[in-house]
């Protein structure tokens, strides 16, 4: 497969202060530590996992809104992370981002015209005329009335708005989009418009996406890989239609088994393996496995080594001493 | 149903909020039954009067721009302890309408009687109070207890709801438990009354998955071990299907169906229903089949069309939709829809089954 997008080695650590505002001893707080993969062109990859993972933190660095503490971020064969500030926009407009609230995501001076029409006039792309044309073209594309340019986001739905917002990530003809939960702050019955929406778009356009969710069903759905984060490490990774089958990280088990089904019949009968506590802070991550502290299955070996990813056979990759 | 079985009854209940936009119909003649030692599950997408309707049985809608225009809501009076404000005969023989009541009253029935669990724990606990303070403060101010027997009342439902060295965690301010642990709390305060009645608003909408089993697993165990009926308010179907005894889907104020939790679920008996379930996939689905999405977007409840509610956005819509609502109808045992296609005369449809 022809890869477009290869993270190696990502870190990024964010400086914390530890004992209130005012302290003096800072600490680093690691959002993503050490995670490496692969999307290739035309894929749809999920990134899922709790709140504090770190999987919107992979996203905003890929599209360049963070720098890396370490590691590598290759996109076409170009190495983003050491490019200068004006050979990155140009890359940039290659890249989008889809982002999760889209009540806040849109400028609410803005009409929907120019909010559409914006990253062109930044590329300086078309004459006035084209680029009206262009915000026309798009508009229809996400299933929206041209007609509505001259109006504000603010006589819009959610669904709606949320349509704008992919206008605007579609005006620069991208081939890679981030989808930072996308969906989740749609109502339901609206949530299934725009996930159909996102694979005709993959299909007419040719995109690539990386779909960054916590409801896993919904990646289920929309992807072919899903990688599973937690605690800022990648624990598994394997085609989507596999690991509902046969995950192998408990972590992933106790994530599945914690998605509801819509069924009374299944869900009576369901045994769920129940997590117990919390996400711990990332500031200060437990020692060995970092999922340990929670996992059913711990072992002393556990917080001695920490259990690196291993290939268990056609892509399916995990990072459990007791995988397999 | 057992007549005598009923916790709670709401009658044509209407709430209204006047805004400078116009009027607002939030709840549109809602009617439900809360059967003793149930759990309901209300189901509906953002706007769809679930809040509202919870809100006007708490007598908890802010006046102005909010009004409780019309119905009842009858509920149990000998557990309610006020046997003169009992209705002596009719149908609702022995309750008493908490719309009726005064607001000193209504003051007892709060917290002791209906207690609610709210969406966000973020923001429903009082960041400057311990917990401790407040989860004895209803227990005290109804006069259950002396402040030491609540204090231990407290201790032991935290304990109950499985909160780690219960006793020390008392003293804690709520920002020093996690987002969890506080819906956990929310969950001891609501219960530390023993009331009839909970009502639990979205309760696990502001969690992660792993602690929104965490809290579901709790509260199926919680229903199973005291006794409260449990209101349960969720936009997702998935979330009631595993605890709800009855569900009732909700759109624009009204009730569009009404049913057993397995007769919802295996034969729907409205289109919005069946379009729900549509519409999110499903995670022990074989294939990848493409989602069929509910069209067009929620209604405005400012200008509501004429006839069904559900119309603009209905794939088998008729002629009459357009111009008459249809009356929630009987389908089966304790099985009620709002749509015409249940008439004798309504054409039968290909994915929609007509329940006779």
């Amino acid at each position: 497969m022809d890869t477009i997008l290869k993270v190696e080695h990502l870190k990024k650590y964010f400086a914390v202060n530890v004992g209130g505002p005012f302290a003096r001893h800072k600490a680093s707080l690691k959002a993503v530590d050490d995670v490496s993969f692969e999307v290739g062109r035309g894929e749809t990859v999920g990134l899922v996992g709790e709140t504090g993972c770190g999987k919107t933190t992979v996203g905003r660095t890929i599209v360049g809104l963070y720098a890396p503490t370490a590691g590598t971020i290759t996109y076409c064969d170009e190495n983003l992370c050491a490019l200068t500030r004006e050979a990155m926009r140009k890359v940039r407009s290659k890249l989008q981002m889809i982002f999760q609230d889209p009540y806040a995501s849109l400028n609410p001076r803005m009409t929907v015209g120019s909010i559409v029409e914006e990253p062109m006039d930044i590329f300086s792309i078309g004459t006035m005329a084209e680029r009206r044309e262009r915000v026309q073209e798009l508009l229809r594309t996400v299933g929206l009335d041209p007609e509505h340019t001259n109006r504000f986001p603010h006589e819009f739905s959610g669904g709606q708005r949320q349509r704008i917002g992919i206008a605007r990530a579609l005006a620069m003809n991208p081939e890679f989009i981030v989808a930072d939960e996308p969906i989740s702050a749609l109502d339901v019955s609206i949530q299934a418009q725009i996930v159909n929406m996102l694979e005709d778009l993959q299909q007419n356009l040719g995109l690539t996406y990386l779909f960054i969710a916590h409801d896993l069903a919904m990646v289920k759905h929309i992807s072919d890989r899903v990688i599973v984060l937690y605690l800022g490490k990648i624990v598994e990774v394997d085609e989507s239609k596999d690991i509902y089958k046969h995950p192998l990280h408990p972590y992933t088990k106790a994530l599945l088994s914690a998605v509801p089904i819509p069924d009374p019949r299944v869900e009576m009968q369901r045994q769920r393996i129940v997590l117990k506590g919390d996400l711990p802070s990332p500031v200060n991550p437990p020692s060995g496995c970092h999922f340990r502290t929670r996992c059913p299955i711990a072992q002393p070996i556990c917080a001695e080594k920490q259990p690196e990813l291993r290939d268990m056979g056609s892509g399916h990759v995990v990072a459990c001493h007791f995988a397999g | 149903m057992d007549e005598n079985n009923v916790l709670m009854r709401i009658q044509g209940l209407t709430t209204n909020f006047h805004t400078y936009a116009g009027v607002v119909h939030a709840v549109d003649d809602m009617t439900l039954t809360v059967p003793k030692d149930s759990v309901v599950g209300i189901v509906g997408e953002s706007g769809s009067g679930k809040s509202v309707t919870m809100m006007s049985v708490m007598r908890l809608i802010p006046n102005p721009p909010g009004r409780i225009e019309g119905g009842h809501v009858w509920f149990d009076g000998a557990a309610l302890g006020m046997p003169d404000r009992m209705e002596k005969d009719g149908p609702n023989k022995g309750m008493v309408d908490l719309l009726s009541l005064s607001a000193e009253s209504m003051m007892k029935v709060r917290g002791r009687h209906i207690a609610m669990i709210f969406q966000d724990p973020m923001v429903s606990l009082n960041p400057v109070l311990t917990i401790g303070l407040q989860l004895t403060e209803s227990m005290v101010v109804h006069g259950l207890a002396t402040k030491e027997g609540a204090w231990k009342r407290a201790v032991d439902m935290l304990a109950l709801v499985g909160i780690p060295k219960p006793e020390e965690r008392m003293r804690d301010y709520p920002h020093q438990y996690s987002g969890g642990m506080r819906q956990r709390v929310m969950i001891a305060m609501a219960l530390s009354c023993s009331p009839e009645l909970v009502i639990a608003d979205e309760p696990t909408t502001s969690l992660d998955v792993t602690v929104q089993a965490q809290i579901l697993e709790l509260m199926k165990e919680l229903k199973a071990k005291l006794k409260s009926s449990i209101i349960i308010i969720s936009h997702d179907l998935s979330i009631v299907a595993g605890i709800a005894d009855k569900v009732v889907v909700m759109y624009a104020g009204r009730i569009l169906e009404e049913a057993d939790v397995y007769d919802l679920y295996e034969k729907p008996g409205h289109p919005y229903t069946v379009g729900l379930m549509k519409s999110v996939p499903r995670l022990d689905a074989e294939n990848r089949e493409r989602l069929v999405p509910i069209e067009g977007s929620p209604p405005d409840l400012l200008s509501p069309s004429v006839g069904c509610k559900f119309a603009p956005r209905c794939k088998y819509a008729m002629n009459i939709c357009r111009e008459q609502e249809p009356p929630l109808v009987t389908v089966g045992e304790g099985h009620r829809a709002r749509c015409f296609l249940h008439h004798p005369t309504a054409p039968a449809v290909p994915g929609f089954v007509k329940v006779e």
